[in-house]
């Protein structure tokens, strides 16, 4: 085993293929920075490329390039608000509000040493554990799978922070719209309202642009300032050290976040859209003094970025042991394998070791490098932020757009992005937390699909697996542990509580809950005429919602009206009202103006788009928005929106071969359609 | 070079030249122009193989040599993307889709609105058997073993293979396994047949297991309990499932089904593209899947190559949609639509 793992790395240390390594480094860098693109853009375009190379060298170009976009999505996180892969979104929580307070070379120093330490933890468990993949994963069976969702699950009640009816409610919506599309068990689309979209289940990508984002832009586009200016200029090489030890001081959190990374990396459907909040979760439940979470603590940060970068390792578990991909990407790297004539399965572990462990060779290189030249550039990253609102804002929606869009390449994915970002605007602003929509989000179709088979193959003997019973107990305990606390408080200001009840208030998140309400009766309704077995699932969310809702409603309108330093504490992992309470100088009725108009904004890009065309809509509407809402000069507008449009061309059309959906104008001149495959 | 070699590119030559001085006007259209390849799912499935390897190989094969662009239009089990073909593409021949097998059944199984007999039809690259197969440490053995013996056998989703056929041996057979679905797909079935959660799976296609699990016949880990197909697999050691039935109405609802057997990786032109265009894709679909260099490339894939003509589509499909009502009917419910 050990010549193995000694030969393997001889064979990565050649120096072309350290070549091609850092080549798709650089690729996987720069994808990883475009929200929306990731790995799976970069497999899909660099897999031809490999068909003349030898299987090492291919793999470390496409691992290479695969396992560092997770290493760079992290820097629009910070400096945006914005999530370069659905794997980032945690990331925000923490690592935005560190930028706005002058934080941000603290926070790329953290985030890259938490990164790498991650990766290479995942490299190396990969590496350790090849004698005992195949029976460690034959021991995860269904039963096993469905109790690793119930754990995912579990941390909503954790990721509510002090709101923790807002955030089951908002838990059971994403499981609502997990149920969306094809039902697997009988074939009933549910929810689809006759489009072939919604077919399929809503896209993660656009769903997490839009709830994450957009809100973020929005609010740019309110405060008109991106990231304080003044703390930039202070972006030296020293607070970045700063970021370092505090990430080496955190050493602990970053092995439990990595091993939590890994292994949940290794079970197939949790992605990383999850595994970033389960971390959080973590962080959150098992360390001390966490009211600064969500503030900006370093170590939200720190956590998020070692569990995400571990992943890789533990995905790369089963593709490589059973050839079961354990996400998309890993789908895509299968295709690859089989090209280059390795059938993944018992083979890999015994006669294809080398190739085997120079993977693991890869993933530790691949990560270093990726550190290393982040590290070093985040000074020129940091002068992104440094551009005007009037031309940050409308490039980086422009760029969410088109990620969304690469969700599922349909008009769909362009409303998704809008939709959700308008809603998780509403949801930052009111104090209600996102993540819970996520995790529902992502889970809730595993939940139902081994819900079934494990009922069907085990029945209630499933609770006596060893691994089962672990897990549930786990879960449970942490679910139980915020329950009582918060019985406890309850039970201790009794007096408190019942002061000042008496006439119903009607305030925004009043109205909000009863609108989120009515939308879930209306889905229960129309769910009445399922076969039973599609409806079964769908309807208890929808019951659950019903019921978390109308606490969250009775609660928020009999409430007592708290201070706003009391309100702050209580909303804990969200937020930060830049509506409500303006920066200095600034009024609220502007605010709200400003808010608005950003949204019709968006809706008019959006209709732009459906008439003109994607591309050319979008173009059409950075001009716009840029120089008629932001005020730049015509030519200033002119010049980003032309930059844009071509390097949009470039990329999605030429380089991508990206399907452009159909437009009205097209549908209009079916010539133009036929001559420019734009529209 | 050898003299061979050189007569061939003296050949090669000399036809291009009296191409360009013919002034084809199909060659002319395609010279310099884009001929894109709409794939009916996402990179890195069979259907995506094979669309990329045709990709590869087809553009010199093809009058005016355009160039060859592989585009993934993924939705609905590819349902989008043979709507799109039908409703949206241009008809100059400038595009060519692919999707899966069973998609022409739809409009007549769901009534999805397009027509599939008026696709300009290239044909398919390659026939495939769809298995039924159980893990060799599993006591379901045989066919009669599948019948009776309460077999837990693996499921997807409705409609998709591993259900559609466990529903007609249901169905139409009559047999009492038990049909366990909801696995996100083959990768995850495979795996619950090593645990010993399921005893196997129906919907196997040959050429997946082939070139993905070719050890499972090699180190015989499998039974195959039956194959499916539309004929032309006599290297499949296993009983013919058509020749299990007796009932003439039976036996042509499930040949209704299986005839899509005979167009596995199907490849077709919108409706409306000129005969002269549709004439020059069809030989060039057809000249490259006979090329060496594309054999050679199929073969190291492990991708089965067995060309059907878009002549033989257009017949099957016109055989189909001439079925009587009731025949459709059953169809229709040995699938469990």
């Amino acid at each position: 085993m050990l010549d193995a793992a000694w030969s393997a790395l001889l064979l990565i240390m050649d120096p072309m293929r350290l070549a091609i390594m850092l080549g798709g480094v650089v690729l996987g860098l720069a994808l990883g920075v475009i929200p929306g693109l990731g790995g799976i853009v970069g497999l899909a375009l660099l897999i031809p490329a490999t068909y003349h190379m030898d299987a090492p060298s291919a793999f470390a170009l496409l691992l290479g390039m695969a396992s560092v976009t997770t290493v760079s999505d992290f820097i629009p996180a910070v400096l945006f608000g914005v999530p370069g892969t659905v794997g980032a979104a945690a990331t925000v929580l923490d690592g935005y509000p560190m930028a706005q307070k002058g934080q941000a070379a603290r926070a790329f120093g953290a985030g890259y040493t938490a990164s790498l330490a991650g990766g290479v933890f995942g490299a190396l468990l990969l590496g350790l554990a090849i004698p005992v993949l195949r029976p460690l994963v034959l021991y995860l069976g269904s039963a096993e799978l469905l109790a690793f969702c119930l754990f995912g699950l579990s941390m909503v009640a954790v990721l509510s922070g002090k709101a923790p009816l807002r955030g089951l409610f908002v838990a059971c919506l994403g499981l609502m719209l997990s149920m969306i599309g094809s039902d697997p068990e009988t074939g009933t689309l549910r929810w689809t309202f006759d489009t072939l979209y919604l077919w399929d289940h809503l896209p993660l990508v656009p769903v997490t642009l839009g709830l994450f984002a957009v809100p973020e832009l929005a609010e740019m586009a309110v405060r008109r300032s991106s990231v304080t200016r003044a703390d930039l200029a202070g972006l030296s090489r020293s607070s970045q050290w700063d970021g370092v030890r505090d990430a080496l001081r955190s050493w602990r959190l970053i092995l439990r976040c990595s091993a939590l990374g890994a292994l949940l990396g290794a079970v197939p459907g949790i992605g990383s859209a999850v595994i970033d909040w389960i971390a959080y979760g973590h962080a959150l439940q098992t360390e001390k003094n966490t009211e600064g979470f969500g503030h900006g603590d370093v170590r939200g940060v720190i956590a998020a970025e070692s569990s995400n970068n571990a992943k890789e390792g533990g995905h790369l578990v089963p593709t490589i042991a059973f050839g079961v991909p354990a996400g998309a990407s890993m789908a895509l790297l299968l295709s690859a394998f089989l090209l280059h004539g390795f059938t993944p399965g018992p083979d890999m572990l015994t006669k294809h070791l080398d190739i085997t462990y120079s993977i693991v060779w890869t993933l530790t290189l691949s990560h270093i490098m990726g550190a290393l030249i982040c590290l070093c550039a985040s000074g020129l990253f940091a002068r992104f932020a440094l551009i005007r609102v009037g031309l940050l804002v409308p490039a980086v929606l422009a760029i969410v757009m088109l990620g969304g869009f690469d969700g599922s390449q349909s008009w769909g994915d362009i409303y998704a992005v809008a939709g959700f970002g308008a809603l998780g605007f509403v949801m930052k602003q009111l104090g209600w937390p996102r993540p819970p929509l996520i995790l529902g989000l992502v889970l809730g179709a595993m939940f139902e699909r081994y819900l079934f088979i494990t009922q069907e193959l085990f029945g209630w003997s499933a609770l006596a697996r060893p691994v089962v019973a672990v897990v549930l107990a786990g879960s449970l305990w942490v679910i139980l542990r915020p329950v009582l606390a918060a019985t406890r408080r309850i039970l201790a200001n009794r007096a408190l509580l019942l002061q000042g009840r008496g006439r119903p208030r009607l305030t925004l998140s009043v109205g909000f809950a009863a609108a989120l309400l009515a939308v879930v009766a209306a889905g229960l309704v129309l769910s009445l005429d399922w076969p039973s077995h599609a409806a079964i699932v769908p309807q208890a969310a929808g019951f659950a919602a019903l019921l978390f809702g109308t606490g969250t409603l009775l609660t928020e309108a009999f409430a007592r009206k708290r201070s706003p330093a009391e309100l702050a504490g209580e909303i804990g992992l969200a937020i930060r009202h830049v509506v409500d309470t303006p920066a200095s100088g600034m009024d609220q009725v502007l605010g709200h103006a400003r808010a608005w108009r950003f949204f019709a904004w968006l809706l008019a890009g959006v209709l732009l788009m459906c008439a003109l065309g994607l591309l050319p809509g979008l173009v059409l509407a950075v001009l716009l928005i840029s120089w008629l809402e932001f005020g730049e000069r015509p030519i200033v507008a002119l010049a980003l929106a032309a930059g844009l449009g071509l390097a949009f061309f470039l990329l999605f059309d030429r380089l991508f071969n990206l399907p452009w959906p159909e437009a009205w104008i097209g549908d209009v001149w079916p010539w133009l359609r036929d001559a420019t495959r734009l529209v | 070079m050898t003299a061979k070699r050189l007569l061939a590119s003296a050949a090669l030559a000399l036809g291009l030249a009296a191409t360009a001085a013919k002034a084809d006007p199909v060659s002319d259209f395609y010279a310099g122009k884009n001929l894109t390849i709409v794939i009916g799912y996402s990179v890195g499935g069979g259907y995506d193989l094979y669309a990329r390897l045709l990709a590869r190989f087809m553009g010199p094969n093809m009058a005016g040599a355009p160039t060859m662009i592989p585009q993934n239009m993924p939705g609905a089990g590819s349902l989008k993307s043979a709507m799109y073909l039908a409703q949206v593409a241009p008809k100059d021949g400038t595009v060519v889709a692919t999707f899966g097998r069973s998609i022409v059944l739809e409009p007549l199984f769901s009534g999805a609105k397009f027509d599939p007999r008026k696709f300009s039809w290239l044909g398919s690259i390659t026939k495939d058997s769809s298995l039924c197969v159980s893990w060799a440490a599993s006591p379901i053995k045989t066919w009669d073993d599948l019948m009776t013996k309460g077999a837990r056998m693996g499921g997807q989703a409705a409609g998709s293979d591993p259900d559609v056929y466990a529903q007609i041996l249901k169905t139409l057979f009559g047999s009492n396994l038990k049909l366990v679905t909801g696995y996100p797909g083959n990768n995850e079935m495979a795996l619950a047949l090593e645990r010993g959660e399921l005893d196997g799976f129906c919907g196997l296609s040959w050429s997946s297991l082939q070139s993905r699990h070719r050890d499972w016949i090699t180190d015989h880990k499998i039974n195959i309990l039956v194959k499916a197909s539309a004929g032309g697999d006599d290297e499949i050691q296993a009983p013919q499932m058509i020749d299990k039935l007796t009932d003439p109405q039976k036996k042509a609802a499930l040949g209704l089904i299986l005839s899509t057997q005979a167009m596995a990786r199907p490849y077709a032109a919108p409706p409306g593209v000129s005969a002269e265009r549709l004439a020059a894709l069809r030989a060039a679909f057809r000249k490259t899947i006979d090329s060496p260099e594309f054999r050679a490339e199929a073969d190291k894939l492990g991708l089965d190559v067995a060309p059907v003509s878009g002549e033989e589509v257009e017949k099957r499909l016109a055989e189909i949609y001439a079925q009587p009502p009731e025949v459709v009917a059953l169809a229709k419910q040995a699938v469990g639509q």
